[in-house]
């Protein structure tokens, strides 16, 4: 056997029972192990590509926000795809309304009427993954996964009373790539959640091992070996655990074949203990889709013994042969552990196994590790309960947890204490509004934030995510739909923390720019104003005035001025119709003189490339006036300034038009003081092939050039054809 | 080992606790009372035949074939047909991950939803809905043990009940 054999494990066992245990706490990385993928008749089943399309049908998950939906699910996906070392790259297609199963589209969507046929009334199923395979090689087909909105409601957060559709996908998708249940307690594969669970999300040791051993890449570490039961005759349906012997964490559970024969790929470099046991307990074989045969009538046995447990060495791109393991006869002690404890680092919890046939008083519970002090066990015949302390620098994983008996029975509870970092907490932000298209940059302050981690504000993820201490991440807030939302920080191992009604979503108008930007003292002035945000609640404050705007669209809209009491600059204050207010200094100014205004001009229309001479009629037109034509007839925004501009007298300008794209267009006249006017009519610019050059202008209102120029342009395309001919004809050859 | 059954205490810790949901595929369901109620059918049945079939929509089925041993709640024949997606035939497999498997000569309790447009009447919870009931080879009584499939006869379970108190609890649950 290619291992390294120590005698070490008795003064730890030693330690522990004397709850004498001195914590030497270290960090350290990596966690538990242990997986079982399905086989069925005999063959594995796989992908034979392990990019793997997926769809979502957003839609059916109605009453859940669809963009929170699609956040959730591709975070749940790519926790899969994250996992080093493996091949699974799962890929998404576009979104799809589809939601039939049979079909060979790898579908995720919810159910809410039984179409599928999975869930008829009472099946008390939450969620199902039915994989189509190929019975000749257990190559995988098609594998959809289906929740059941008929009977279940699903949440884009944890804690709550629905289940967490995040942690319920990861599970699910383990099961995509071909895993079965694993009896690692408190991996995203045990078979059994709550609601509210957050748990499943990350992915244990256990469930990587498990991603590298459905599509491993390049070299890997493998540990393999064989059970023999207590005749001697090989174990079929053993469970395997490894423990890694530097910190105690449990590295990896597989399970023997027919042969007795177990191997466990993916683990990380180091050395192992390595134990069997019966997979029993809160999980038994009947969680396995696998059809093997499941024996679990022996008893826990190490490579060397409990009292003096080998050391064997995984190395990485080798494969150690750990040789044969002969099981211990079974006992009467059965354990009954639902989920894994979670511990904090830090942290100390009582931990409770209940069980069957245990000694009142002479069972010891027992761990692996140096950085988990266990107290004086307590123990009747149906529990034993200790006070776990978890090291602050204890790594957070899986670790197992031994029943010892005085007559020396002894039984595992795999991954009974998942050791989980602090949760996080959030305190505040420092912008508690902001507009519903988004964009908005914002710090959330709190403890224990993890870089990767996410923020998720009213459902949906946070762009521009940026991890700055512990205490700090910066986001861009995602596009909102309004309202007030939550905001949620969840770290990488699926801990969230909530910050509730923390950000208020509004539709913030904002300002772009305005014509005219002075108006009479007087008031009356129209104003015209672009920007975003704009919604028919709103209201305009010009010089502390509030004035009610007309809101042509999100973008638009047009005040009347009021009369002020002074000239000079004022504020402009847009206040949206949640009150948010946003200031504008300065932009627009009172003066004594009376608005321009123009009553027509002639001619109306023009060639396209200027040149003509216009006459415009108005009043209180003054010196130094600009005239703009092209400009946008609603906004007054755009267009090109006319040149040689003449007062002929106080209501004529003479001008000559400047080149501007066909159509019809606004026309503005300007004051050096920023007083302004646009005509009721448009000036129409027209277009000339023979003098423009064709097809190159964007015609505003327009449909086409004259008759004449039609023709013209296809004599010329003809004539340029017949030129070329030849070339193309020796181009073809 | 030799089997001893486990204390009631116990038992309720598994069957009756309330919060833990089998995620399977994710079911629900794994207390007693939650069996019950959303059962339509109750029924200690003996597995007489099993068959594949392929559907139309291409899924695939397995048609159970039981003899009625015990009615407990709902109404059926003294032998019924019972259909379940999943199964394999013709080189195609569907599988469902959590849904047992039942072989011929087998007995179980199961507590089955009621059908729907497909005919499929599933085990409430999947595994969870699904008890199957052996002789024990050294406490010579008749034993109820959770969950279907696997092992071999001398196998131990947390979720083992002895065959009349596991019945009368759910009769007394029907009673409520």
């Amino acid at each position: 056997m290619g291992s390294t054999q120590e005698a070490k494990f008795s003064f730890k066992r030693l330690l522990s029972r004397a709850a004498l245990l001195v914590a030497a706490f270290g960090a350290g990385a990596g966690m538990a192990d242990g997986y079982v993928r399905i086989v069925l008749g005999g063959k594995t089943l796989h992908w034979s590509d392990p990019n793997i399309d997926w769809q979502l049908n957003t839609e059916s998950f109605s009453g859940l926000d669809s963009v929170g939906v699609s956040d959730a699910a591709d975070r749940a996906f790519a926790t899969w795809n994250q996992i080093s070392k493996s091949a699974i790259n799962f890929q998404r297609g576009a979104d799809t309304a589809a939601a039939d199963y049979s079909k060979s589209s790898h579908l995720v969507y919810l159910d809410s009427d039984n179409s599928s046929g999975f869930f008829p009334n009472g099946s008390g199923t939450v969620a199902i993954t039915p994989i189509i395979y190929s019975t000749s090689d257990g190559r995988m087909i098609d594998v959809d996964i289906i929740f059941n909105g008929k009977d279940f409601d699903f949440a884009l957060h944890a804690g709550g009373n629905d289940f967490d559709l995040q942690d319920v996908m990861t599970h699910e998708i383990g099961h995509m790539i071909g895993l079965d249940h694993s009896p690692v307690h408190g991996s995203s594969m045990w078979p059994y959640v709550a609601p509210g669970q957050w748990l499943h999300r990350s992915l244990t040791q256990d469930d990587i091992s498990g991603g590298i051993a459905a599509a491993k890449i390049g070299g890997i570490a493998v540990l393999k070996g064989k059970l023999h039961d207590f005749e001697g005759e090989n174990l079929q349906g053993g469970g395997v655990g490894l423990i890694r012997a530097d910190d105690g964490r449990l590295a990896a559970t597989g399970i023997s074949n027919a042969n007795g024969n177990w191997v466990v790929k993916g683990i990380p470099a180091g050395q192992y203990y390595v134990y069997a046991f019966p997979i029993e307990g809160y999980m038994t074989a009947a969680n396995f889709t696998s059809d093997s045969a499941v024996k679990t009538d022996f008893g826990v046995e190490f490579y060397g013994g409990f009292g003096n447990p080998y050391q064997i060495t995984a190395t990485q791109g080798d494969t150690t042969d750990c040789g044969t393991l002969q099981v211990a006869r079974d006992g009467a002690v059965q354990d009954v552990f639902r989920h894994a404890q979670l511990i904090a680092q830090g942290e100390t919890k009582a931990v409770t196994v209940f069980g069957s046939n245990l000694q009142a008083n002479n069972t010891t519970l027992i761990d692996f590790s140096n950085q988990i002090l266990l107290g004086s066990s307590t123990s009747t015949s149906s529990m034993v309960s200790t006070m776990a302390s978890v090291g602050s620098n204890c790594p957070v994983g899986s670790y197992d947890l031994f029943l010892e008996l005085a007559n020396g029975e002894l039984e595992v509870v795999p991954g009974a204490i998942e050791v989980v970092a602090a949760a996080p907490k959030v305190t505040s932000l420092n912008l508690s509004n902001g507009d519903i298209s988004g964009g908005d940059e914002v710090i959330v302050e709190g403890e224990n934030f993890v870089d990767g981690a996410y923020v998720i504000v009213g459902g949906r993820e946070a762009q521009a995510t940026q991890f700055i201490h512990s205490t700090r991440i910066g986001f861009t807030t995602p596009a909102s739909d309004g309202g007030v939302a939550d905001v949620i920080v969840q770290n990488p191992d699926g801990q969230e923390a909530t910050l509730i009604d923390a950000f208020q979503y509004s539709a913030i108008p904002r300002y772009a720019d305005l014509f005219p930007r002075a108006g009479y003292r007087g008031g009356g002035t129209e104003l015209r104003v672009i920007g975003s945000g704009f919604t028919s609640g709103m209201s305009v404050e010009i010089d502390g005035t509030t004035s009610t705007p007309t809101v042509h669209s999100s973008t638009f809209f047009t005040v009347i001025a009021p009369p002020a009491s002074r000239t000079g600059s004022v504020d402009i204050v847009l206040v949206s119709a949640d009150q948010v207010r946003t200031s504008y200094a300065d932009i627009y100014t009172y003066v004594n003189t009376p608005d321009p205004r123009i009553e027509s001009f002639t001619p109306e229309s023009g060639k396209k490339n200027g040149g003509t001479e216009v006459n415009l009629y108005g009043d209180n037109l003054g010196g130094s006036v600009r005239v703009r034509f092209g400009v946008d007839p609603v906004t007054a925004q755009g267009g090109q300034f006319a040149g040689g501009v003449e007062l002929a007298a106080n209501s004529k300008l003479t001008m000559t038009t400047p080149s501007n794209p066909v159509g019809s267009y606004g026309v503005v006249v300007e004051l050096p003081n920023g007083q302004g006017a646009i005509a009721n009519s448009t000036f129409q610019f027209e277009g000339s092939l023979s003098a423009g050059g064709g097809c190159g202008g964007v015609a505003t209102g327009q449909s086409g050039g004259k008759p004449s120029d039609w023709l013209a342009f296809v004599i010329l395309i003809g004539g340029w054809y017949l030129l070329q001919r030849p070339k193309f004809r020796h181009q073809s050859v | 080992m030799g089997f001893t059954p486990l204390p009631f205490a116990i038992l309720a810790a598994l069957v009756l606790g309330a919060f833990a949901r089998l995620n399977a595929s994710t079911t629900q369901a794994d207390d007693l009372a939650d069996l019950c109620q959303n059962a339509e059918r109750i029924c200690e049945v003996e597995v007489l035949a099993k068959d594949f079939v392929r559907l139309a929509d291409g899924a695939i089925e397995t048609r159970y074939t039981f003899a009625t041993l015990l009615p407990l709640k709902g109404s059926m024949g003294a032998t019924q047909e019972v259909r379940l997606p999943g199964g394999a035939i013709a080189g195609r497999g569907l599988a469902i991950p959590g849904m047992p498997n039942f072989e011929v000569g087998e007995r179980h309790i199961l507590f089955l939803s009621a059908a729907d447009a497909k005919q499929w009447r599933m085990p409430v919870g999947l595994n969870a809905g699904a008890f199957q009931v052996r002789t024990a080879s050294t406490a010579k009584q008749t034993q109820v043990v959770g969950a279907a499939s696997c092992c071999d006869e001398t196998a131990h379970r947390e979720h083992v009940e002895s065959y009349d108190q596991f019945v009368q609890r759910i009769f007394d649950e029907l009673r409520r």
